[in-house]
């Protein structure tokens, strides 16, 4: 399998096979795999990266998964760290932006597996988002979250999700996929659903026509198979839905977790794992470079190797950080406009259904980009 | 800011065509040779080079990227340092030092213009101290040859107050390369060179 036959392939648009991504994720060549994935990338998107201005809220970090791979959750009220937002504190953070003049457009709600909270929490919490700014996008909630509430509550999955609907809930994210494969799963969250139920709550959000994204998290144990595998049948649910609006890759941070013994994922693995998902993943419209995962420079150079979106201003972030990213909490969107015009691309900002909200000169600019980057 | 980003960075070939001319000076120069060593005395300026290597020290020269030089000035400088090379100056490696404001692919497009402006320099190191380890191991497939900064025989887990530390060890360091497609090499005491086992 040469790079040369696969990239015949990707022009004819043919997709590519189980072995074409094994091949991919063997390439030595960095710049040539990046090359072809930003062939790709600019047939669909040109020189055009997205962002938007979102918040995101952790409600709580109190959870009963326990997950080896996980550096936010905690397992009980009384541990260091541990809290649970009341619903006046989540309103506050978002009205707080609203007040400072943000025009936030998105709001992205997740957390711990909370079994402590009762499902009139959640339902009350999307709906006091909403009427503080009934414009606003709310993307709530994980595939495993969703299940969770679906055993905890005792509810079927599309019942669960009818109800936040009507409460507020706009899409979801696509967080606690992790690697599909059972054999990873088992050693970095072997608490969380398992992979036929995670791709389920999807399928069910697709079909009552909410739109979500869908993740990998790399950089574990998992092996190049594993990976392929993993978004192979991130694929195959697209071409049964076509509801995944972007995929989004999450290299493993290793601080503060179980699995800390583990190296962190290089940076070479960082945009090779972005490249390729952009060539296995052809019916997956947007590609997204997370940058709090990814670290700033990183993020602004995977807009070259398949990326076609950076995510947005976020605020405040627990997750990753508490991992040991070492982004900032947040950036203002002069910053991430920099960030992509400095990259050689065009900025635009979007709504979490990537409809356009501006560009070009409707833009903010920034003379000097974002500090602390790495 | 527009120009001079567009210069930086256009067209969209430019990343991939100069990157790999760069990558394929590098491993030419270097037989697919990847190096680390230890914290080393690097000059700033080109009265400290020439003190140092009269004094037998290593000849490695740093070289500031801000964000606003403009490309051409950058390619400027290059070619000035690499007549002086012509004309005798003794320089072994020069390590493109990015200030906090460049971004990503400005530094690594300044690491490849270093490798192909400078063709009668050695080495390309990377300073993982400034650059870390991820940014430093992309600037490998860009013309860079060698990690220097703080590599440790061995490394306290990343918690509590180690989290977020730069340092790495040398069995990372080594992964670095090898992860980058170079064999690895130990800079050891001497001047000697140890190939680290895969």
């Amino acid at each position: 399998m040469t790079l040369a036959s696969i990239s015949e392939r990707v022009s004819a648009g043919i997709p590519l096979s189980f072995d074409d991504g094994v091949a991919l994720f063997r390439e030595p060549d960095l710049l040539k795999l990046g090359a072809l994935a930003n062939q790709m990338r600019e047939q669909r998107h040109g020189d055009r990266t997205t962002f938007n201005r979102n918040l995101h809220i952790n409600p709580s970090n109190l959870c009963v998964a326990s997950c080896p791979l996980c550096s936010f959750s905690r397992r009980n009220p009384e541990q260091p760290g541990a809290y649970t937002l009341s619903l006046s504190q989540v309103w506050d953070k978002l009205q707080a932006r609203l007040d400072a003049g943000d025009c936030v457009t998105e709001v992205h709600v997740v957390g711990g597996l909370n079994d402590s909270l009762p499902f009139d929490y959640y339902v009350e919490l999307l709906a006091g988002l909403k009427s503080i700014q009934p414009t606003l996008h709310i993307k709530a909630f994980s595939a495993v979250e969703i299940f969770h509430f679906h055993k905890l509550f005792q509810l079927e999955v599309r019942e669960v999700l009818q109800r936040l609907v009507a409460a507020g809930l706009g899409s979801l994210p696509g967080g606690g996929a992790e690697i599909f494969a059972p054999r990873v799963r088992q050693r970095i969250c072997p608490n969380k659903c398992n992979a036929e139920q995670w791709l389920q709550v999807h399928r069910t959000a697709h079909q009552l026509g909410l739109r979500s994204n869908c993740t990998m998290l790399y950089g574990t144990i998992e092996t190049i198979e594993e990976r392929v595998e993993h978004l192979l049948r991130l694929r195959t649910l697209q071409e049964e839905t076509g509801g995944f609006q972007a995929f989004i890759p999450l290299t493993f941070h290793p601080d503060n977790n179980a699995l800390s013994h583990l190296p962190a994922p290089t940076a070479v693995d960082d945009l090779r794992v972005c490249a390729v998902s952009r060539l296995v993943l052809h019916n997956i419209p947007h590609i997204k470079a997370y940058w709090i995962s990814l670290g700033i420079k990183t993020a602004q150079t995977a807009q070259w190797f398949g990326a076609d979106d950076l995510d947005g201003t976020v605020q405040e972030e627990k997750i990753y950080h508490l991992a040991g990213s070492d982004a900032p909490q947040s950036l203002t969107p002069a910053e991430i406009v920099h960030l992509i015009r400095a990259a050689g691309r065009t900025p635009v900002e979007r709504d979490t259904l990537y409809n356009v909200v501006a560009q070009g000169e409707a833009l903010p600019t920034c003379a000097s980009p974002a500090g602390g980057q790495r | 800011m527009s120009s001079r980003v567009a210069t930086a960075t256009s067209p969209s070939a430019d990343l991939f065509v100069i990157g790999r001319a760069a990558q394929a000076a590098s491993r030419s120069a270097t037989d697919g040779r990847g190096f680390f060593g230890c914290s080393t005395f690097i000059a700033t300026s080109l009265p400290m080079l020439t003190e140092a290597t009269g004094r037998g020290l290593r000849g490695l020269l740093r070289l500031s990227l801000t964000a606003e030089e403009p490309v051409q000035e950058q390619e400027g400088r290059l070619a000035q340092l690499a007549d002086q090379v012509r004309e005798g100056l003794v320089l072994d490696g020069v390590v493109p030092t990015p200030e906090e404001d460049c971004l990503g692919l400005a530094t690594l497009l300044f690491v490849a213009r270093c490798r192909l402006a400078l063709a009668g320099v050695p080495h390309v190191l990377v300073d993982l101290d400034r650059l870390g380890p991820k940014l430093g191991q992309l600037a490998l497939a860009f013309g860079a040859d060698e990690l220097c900064g703080p590599i440790v025989e061995t490394r306290a887990l990343r918690l509590g107050d180690n989290a977020g530390s730069r340092a790495i060890t040398r069995v990372e360091a080594a992964q670095l390369l090898c992860g980058a497609g170079l064999r690895a090499f130990e800079r050891v005491a001497g001047g000697g060179l140890e190939e680290f086992p895969p």
